[in-house]
C-alpha cells in the first residue's frame, strides 16, 4: 500500500498526516483515525467476537499508536505497523484475561466437544458453490476463541505461522495445527448452516 | 512462642510467594536477525541497562527482560538496519518500566543506544558507536577502528582500550575517564565533570580535553610523543612531566595559569583547557 | 497411505504441499480430495473478507479525551475542538518548534558576541584581573529554562533535580565565559569556552526534546 495516499480532507496525504501527528496536530490524529478505524475495529471484532471489547481495544490500539507515533520511521508501511500494534493489544488483553499460571496458548485451546469431528473414511459432501461471506463471518464469530484467533491472524489478516508463533508464544507446529482445526471446524459449521437453510426451504 | 514461630513461618511463606510472583512477572523476549557486514542497530530504552557486545557470527541477537505488562519491547528489521524500542504502554513507576537489554552483534555492526537511565556498556566492537544517556553511566571497552560518540547530562563516562577512531564525549556534569584511548581525534567536553586521562596520546592524533570548572588530570608515560599545551583561565595548572620548551608562536605560557612543551617527536597535539578548574599533568 | 495417515499430515501439506505419496493419495481419494478442496476454499474466502464496519462514535470520543488528558495534542489555530489550555504548558508543543528557536537563538547570541569582538592572533595574554568563576552560585534561569523545567516536572518529576542542577551548571559556564569575553575580546580561549558552553546548553535542550518531546 503506498504510503502517500490521499485522506478525506483537502490535500493531506497519509505521510503528511503522520508527520503532523508527530508534532501533536489534532486534525492529523483524527484523519489517521478516520482512515484506519474500520480495519482496526474489524480486526479487534473478529479476534474477540465481542462488540464492546472490540471498541475498547480499538481505542487502546489508537492511543498506543499516538503515544508511539514519534518512533515511526517509515521502515514499514504505516498500516502494517498499526495493524501489528492492534494485534498485540488484543493478544495482551487476552493474556490478562487468562489465568496467570496458564499460557495464552493453553487457555485458548478449545474444549473437547468444541473441536472439529474427525472426518475420515465416510462419504462426504463438498461445500458446493462459493462460500457466502456473511455466513463465513458468522461462522468465524462462532468459532471457539483459540481457533478464531489463529484463523483470523493467518487466513484473514495474512500473518505467517512464524509471526503468529512469536505473537502467541506458541510453536510454529502448534500454529499450523490450530489453524487446521479451525478450518475443519468452520467447514462443519458452514455445512450445518447450509443443511439448515436447505431444510428451511 | 508457638505464635511467634507461626508468625515467622507465615512471613517466610509470604516472602517466598512474593519472590515467585516477582519472577513470574518477568518476561524474556529475544529477537534474532541475520545481517550482512555493516549492519546498524538502534536500541531505545527509557529505563534500564543496555549491554552491547561484539560476537562471532552474522547474527544480531537482542534479548530483553521486562518486569511488568506496562512496557513491551518491539524489534523490527529493515534490510540491514535493526531497531529495538521499549514502549511504555501505561504510566508506571521506574521499577515497572525497567527493561534490561543484552545485545550481541557482529563486531562490524554500528550501534546507537538511547538509554536515559542506563547504564550503557559496549565492548569488542569495530564499528561506529553512538551512546546517549541523561544520567546513564556509560562504559566502552575494546573498540578499534570506529568512531565513538558519547553524550550524557550527568552520567559518568569511562572508556578503555579504544584505538584508531574518532572519539567525542560530551557530558555536562558527568566525570569522564579515559584509559588507553588513542586515535586521530579525541575530544572531551564537560562543564562540571572532571576529566582523567591515562595513556600515551598515541597515533599522532589531535586531543582536546576541555571543561568549565572540573579538574583535568593527565598521566602519561615518558615515551609519549606529544605537543602539549594547558591553560586554565581562572583556575590553576601543574606540570610534573618533562617537556621541552620550544617557542609556540600562538601560545604564551603564564605561570600558574598555562604551560606548553613537547616530548619526543611531538607527534600528537594535546590541548588541555579548563575555565576555572585545575589542570594536572603527571608522569606514569 | 490411508485417509487417517493423510489427514494427520494435512496441516503441513496445506502449508507446503505434499510429497509424491501424499499427492497420489489425494488424486485417488474422493473424500480427502473433497476435504482439501473445502479447506482451501475456506482459506481463500477468508482472504477476501473485507473490514466489516466502523466502531461507534464513542471510540473516537474516548481517544480524544485521553489525548487531551495526556497532553499529546495541540489544538490547531482557530479551532476549539481540543481544549486550548492543554497547549499552554504542553511540553510536547514547545519542546519542538519553540525550543529549537530558543536554542538556535542562544547559539546565534554566542556567535554574535564572538563575531563583533576584535580578533587576536595570540590565543592568550596575561590579564590583570581574572574573572571570578560563578560555578558555586546558581545562575538565573530565563523563561525558556523555566518552561523546560516545568515540562520535566510534568513528564518525569524524578528527573527534575538533575535537569535543574545541570541547567544551573551550564548557565554558570555561559555566564563566566561571556563575562570573560566581554573583559577581553581578544581571548580566543574564552571565546572557545563560550561556544562550547552554548553547545552544552543546546545538548541539554536537545536531550530534553528527545525525551519529553515524544
Amino acid at each position: 500500500m503506498a504510503q502517500a495516499r490521499k485522506l478525506a480532507g483537502p490535500g493531506l496525504s497519509e505521510a503528511e498526516a503522520i508527520d503532523r501527528a508527530k508534532q501533536g496536530d489534532a486534525e492529523s490524529f483524527e484523519a489517521l483515525y478516520a482512515l484506519h478505524k474500520r480495519r482496526v475495529y474489524s480486526l479487534c471484532l473478529r479476534m474477540t467476537g465481542n462488540t464492546a471489547e472490540a471498541e475498547d481495544l480499538t481505542q487502546e490500539a489508537f492511543l498506543q499508536l499516538y503515544r508511539k507515533i514519534a518512533t515511526f520511521r517509515g521502515e514499514s508501511a504505516f498500516s502494517t505497523w498499526l495493524h501489528r500494534l492492534a494485534v498485540n493489544v488484543v493478544l495482551m488483553h487476552l493474556r490478562k484475561k487468562s489465568l496467570p499460571e496458564v499460557s495464552l496458548e493453553a487457555s485458548l485451546e478449545p474444549q473437547q466437544d468444541e473441536g472439529p469431528k474427525k472426518d475420515i473414511g465416510g462419504p462426504d459432501k463438498v461445500l458446493t458453490g462459493a462460500i457466502d461471506r456473511v455466513n463465513l463471518a458468522r461462522a468465524i464469530d462462532s468459532l471457539p476463541r483459540g481457533y478464531r484467533l489463529i484463523f483470523v491472524l493467518h487466513d484473514v489478516e495474512g500473518y505467517e505461522h512464524n509471526e503468529i508463533a512469536e505473537m502467541m508464544g506458541c510453536s510454529i507446529g502448534n500454529s499450523k495445527s490450530q489453524l487446521h482445526k479451525a478450518r475443519m471446524k468452520l467447514r462443519e459449521i458452514l455445512k450445518e448452516s447450509r443443511a439448515e437453510e436447505a431444510a428451511g426451504r | 512462642m508457638p505464635s511467634m514461630c507461626n508468625g515467622v513461618t507465615w512471613s517466610l511463606v509470604a516472602a517466598g510467594l512474593l519472590t515467585v510472583a516477582a519472577f513470574a512477572a518477568d518476561k524474556h523476549k529475544e529477537c534474532r536477525y541475520n545481517v550482512a557486514p555493516g549492519a546498524r542497530v538502534t536500541i531505545t530504552n527509557e529505563s534500564g541497562p543496555v549491554d552491547v557486545k561484539g560476537a562471532a557470527g552474522r547474527q544480531v541477537v537482542i534479548a530483553a527482560t521486562t518486569h511488568s505488562d506496562s512496557v513491551e519491547m518491539d524489534c523490527v528489521q529493515a534490510g540491514n538496519r535493526i531497531q529495538a524500542t521499549t514502549h511504555v504502554l501505561q504510566h508506571s513507576d521506574a521499577r515497572d518500566s525497567r527493561v534490561e537489554y543484552e545485545v550481541l552483534a557482529p563486531p562490524d555492526t554500528s550501534v546507537t543506544v538511547h538509554a536515559p537511565s542506563g547504564p550503557i556498556t559496549a565492548e569488542k566492537l569495530r564499528a561506529d558507536l553512538t551512546l546517549e544517556g541523561d544520567a546513564a553511566q556509560v562504559e566502552v571497552r575494546n573498540v578499534s577502528n570506529a568512531h565513538v560518540h558519547v553524550r550524557t547530562i550527568s552520567g559518568p563516562v569511562s572508556l578503555g582500550n579504544i584505538s584508531n577512531g574518532h572519539v567525542e564525549i560530551t557530558s555536562l556534569s558527568g566525570d569522564v575517564r579515559l584509559d588507553a584511548v588513542s586515535g586521530p581525534k579525541v575530544s572531551v567536553n564537560t562543564a562540571k565533570g572532571s576529566i582523567r586521562y591515562n595513556g600515551d596520546f598515541g597515533e599522532g592524533g589531535d586531543y582536546m580535553l576541555v571543561n568549565h570548572s572540573g579538574n583535568i588530570e593527565v598521566t602519561l608515560p615518558a615515551t609519549a610523543s606529544v605537543d602539549l599545551t594547558a591553560r586554565s583561565i581562572a583556575g590553576s595548572v601543574e606540570n610534573d612531566f618533562p617537556l621541552q620548551q620550544p617557542s609556540h608562536p600562538t601560545f604564551v605560557p603564564s605561570p600558574g595559569r598555562s604551560f606548553a612543551g613537547t616530548s619526543n617527536s611531538a607527534a600528537s597535539s594535546v590541548q588541555l583547557r579548563s575555565f576555572s578548574g585545575k589542570i594536572c599533568v603527571k608522569k606514569q | 497411505m490411508n485417509c487417517a495417515e493423510f489427514q494427520k499430515l494435512l496441516p503441513d501439506i496445506m502449508e507446503s504441499g505434499g510429497n509424491a505419496e501424499e499427492e497420489a493419495h489425494l488424486k485417488s481419494c474422493a473424500v480427502c480430495s473433497a476435504l482439501v478442496q473445502d479447506l482451501e476454499q475456506i482459506a481463500e474466502s477468508a482472504r477476501l473478507l473485507l473490514p466489516m464496519q466502523d466502531p461507534s462514535p464513542r471510540v473516537w470520543a474516548g481517544i480524544r479525551e485521553a489525548l487531551e488528558r495526556e497532553g499529546l495534542v495541540r489544538p490547531p489555530l482557530g479551532t476549539a475542538r481540543f481544549r486550548p489550555q492543554v497547549a499552554a504548558l504542553n511540553p510536547r508543543r514547545w519542546l519542538t518548534g519553540g525550543h529549537l528557536l530558543a536554542v538556535a537563538a542562544l547559539l546565534l547570541f554566542a556567535i554574535g558576541i564572538l563575531w563583533f569582538t576584535n580578533h587576536a592572533t595570540q590565543e592568550s595574554r596575561p590579564v590583570a584581573t581574572a574573572s571570578v568563576p560563578s560555578a558555586v552560585a546558581p545562575a538565573a534561569i530565563d523563561e525558556d529554562d523555566a518552561r523546560l523545567l516545568t515540562a520535566v516536572e510534568q513528564k518525569s518529576p524524578a528527573l527534575l533535580p538533575t535537569y535543574r542542577e545541570n541547567l544551573d551548571t551550564v548557565n554558570a559556564y555561559i555566564r563566566d565565559a561571556q563575562r570573560r569575553v566581554e573583559q577581553d575580546p581578544d581571548d580566543m580561549g574564552a571565546r572557545d569556552h563560550l561556544l562550547r558552553a552554548c553547545n552544552q546548553k543546546a545538548l541539554l535542550y536537545e536531550m530534553a526534546m528527545a525525551r519529553f518531546g515524544e
